[in-house]
């Protein structure tokens, strides 16, 4: 029997540096094994290990197609996060997981997709969104909206910049007033309110929203007013797991554990406990 | 399901020659309060007592363990060292049902490599309850002071220095030598009026208010929370409490036990924490033990030992904040 706190060594092959505090980590796993035989789907996450600091929590931000290596967007926020972006290249950290549940990809074919997503809340979002890309095909209008703080808190600039010139997906940046350079090109305002702006149609879609708790409850408004019913609106949720695995406790809201029932969750699922989370 | 009835040095000279391959645990006194804790010879060992300070879990659940060391280089698992088998004495029943609340957990979706091979290989040997202490309500919880659930053996007083022996599992079997005698009819009566007697003595009782779900989002929880520290000796002492944190000490992983009402429980990184108050903090441990666990699980996490209540330094008592609510 397998320990399943015992994490698989992976290597650092590449850094990106998205913004002033985030950084992307491009990590291969050292077992053949393991390499070939690692699969996940949108939406779930791993526990990130540094030797002798800790373990936390991150979703994969690549795509479930991007073989050989994923990849998992840091903020830097506390002891962990700030380690992680010590971290070099060739430097080895430890991987468990992939743990939790994904996002419903075959209940959106054939229909809208709308991706509304803020700050860091972006990477659990590109895995998806990379996936339903290439898989264009299957679904109808594609909307991706994103916004953060400024210009230089937007992350994956050149995915951004990539999707901005498809035809075939509609994409909507925006930055919070005040956050906006000379050139800036896109929008300017709060998420929702672009959202509204952007006024999607509630019918035969679905939306997938993921961002600050702040920005999450006026974006749930707006949907409401838009005609989204909460069975369209998914969304996933962060909050503090160690074990990962429903044991540990910390993520325990109602009888759900985040860890394992989610993290992904339509929002009629969240209704009855976001007044506790929020 | 085999039944004995052994007199008092049968039993003890049976344990006597369980030392040599075997690592005894029973109830011991140190420094005048009595704990689980291993034991050299029977000499050290309580009979008569009521809960211990300590319960079982420690033994399958220990408060902190290294689960691996992890360098740049290297990563090395830590596996309870199970070679030499362990028997735990005298539990009480509601520690071993305990026990099978929290197989629900550790042994589900997700094995935990440890606890799974300290379960697999440590029996245990019950002794009911002859006098239940006033704190205890366990049979408002489906258990009871001669219940057995969760032993391997489990010990019952016929009279002095008289036992009734059942044996439930193979691990039983395999620590009770063949020896003894049946039990009479007359002895089975005995043994049910003194389980009689245990039960009537049990009174408190905890009656879970039908509309308990829908209290949730009362203001009864600030006040009945008010006196809390936050110490969480509740949830260290639970047999049935189980929320752990995972740390790094040097290049060393470690598991230790952690409560819901510590200010670090919920709080992440960047500092937003959703169950910030105290009272949303003890709404917690009171609602995953008397709902969320039972509705994931089919049984409430609490088997009615009263620990927490006994040793609460502040006097908070679970049966009369559940049963006002």
């Amino acid at each position: 029997m397998r320990n399943v706190y015992v994490p698989v060594p992976a290597k650092i092959i590449d850094i990106k540096i998205e913004t002033r505090d985030v950084k992307t980590y491009r990590l291969v796993f050292e077992y053949d094994g393991f390499r070939d035989d690692f699969s996940f789907s949108a939406g779930q996450f791993v526990e990130f290990s540094v030797p002798a600091v800790g373990e936390s929590t991150f979703c994969i931000a690549s795509a479930p197609d991007d073989k050989g290596y994923i990849e998992c967007s840091v903020k830097k926020v506390g002891k962990v996060t700030e380690a992680i972006h010590m971290l070099e290249v060739d430097n080895m950290v430890g991987i468990r997981g992939p743990y939790g549940n994904c996002f419903p990809i075959e209940d959106m074919k054939d229909k809208d997709v709308i991706f509304v997503g803020g700050g860091i809340g972006l990477a659990p979002l590109r895995s998806l969104i990379r996936q339903v890309l290439s898989g264009r095909e299957n679904f109808k209008k594609i909307t991706i909206i994103y916004g953060a703080l400024s210009v230089q808190d937007l992350v994956y600039k050149d995915e951004l910049e990539e999707w901005q010139k498809r035809a075939d997906i509609k994409t909507v940046l925006t930055v919070d007033p005040g956050g906006e350079t000379a050139d800036w090109k896109g929008r300017i305002g709060f998420v929702p309110s672009v959202l509204e702006e952007v006024s999607p149609s509630g019918t035969n879609s679905i939306v997938i929203t993921c961002g600050p708790p702040i920005m999450i409850k006026f974006v749930l408004l707006t949907l409401d007013k838009l005609g989204f019913a909460p069975e369209q609106i998914l969304t996933t949720l962060e909050m503090k797991m160690k074990c990962g695995i429903g044991q540990c406790g910390r993520c325990n809201v109602g009888n759900i554990y985040v860890c394992k029932d989610g993290p992904v969750f339509t929002y009629s699922q969240i209704k009855e406990f976001i007044e506790e989370i929020n | 399901m085999d039944m004995l009835i052994l007199n008092k040095h049968e039993l003890i000279d049976n344990i006597k020659s369980l030392f040599k391959d075997y690592e005894i645990v029973g109830p011991s006194q140190l420094d005048g309060k009595l704990y689980f804790r291993p034991v050299k010879s029977m000499d050290e060992v309580v009979w008569d007592f009521v809960n211990p300070v300590n319960n079982i879990k420690d033994f399958f659940f220990p408060p902190s363990q290294v689960l691996y060391e992890l360098r740049q280089d290297r990563i090395k698992a830590f596996e309870p060292d199970t070679k030499k088998k362990r028997i735990i004495l005298f539990a009480k029943s509601c520690d071993t049902r305990a026990l099978n609340l929290l197989d629900k957990l550790f042994i589900g979706d997700y094995k935990d490599t440890s606890y799974t091979a300290r379960r697999e290989t440590t029996t245990i040997i019950g002794l009911s309850c002859l006098e239940p202490a006033d704190r205890c309500f366990c049979i408002s919880l489906g258990g009871g002071p001669f219940a057995t659930k969760g032993m391997d053996v489990s010990i019952s007083p016929v009279r002095k220095d008289k036992f009734l022996l059942h044996i439930l599992t193979d691990k039983g079997k395999d620590i009770i030598a063949e020896q003894g005698t049946r039990p009479e009819r007359e002895e089975l009566s005995l043994t049910e009026a003194l389980k009689q007697k245990a039960e009537e003595a049990i009174k408190r009782k905890i009656n879970i208010p039908s509309d308990f779900f829908e209290k949730f989002d009362s203001d009864y929880w600030k006040g009945v929370s008010q006196a809390c520290i936050k110490c969480g000796i509740c949830t260290y002492l639970c047999p049935a409490c189980h929320c752990f944190d995972i740390i790094d000490e040097g290049y060393f992983r470690i598991r230790c036990w952690d409560t819901c009402s510590s200010d670090t429980f919920t709080k992440m990184a960047a500092g937003e924490d959703h169950r910030k108050q105290k009272y949303k903090k003890y709404r917690q441990r009171i609602y995953h033990k008397f709902q969320y666990y039972k509705e994931n699980f089919g049984e409430i996490a609490c088997v009615g030992c009263g620990r927490c209540t006994t040793y609460c330094p502040v006097k908070m008592d679970i049966v009369e904040i559940v049963n006002n609510s």
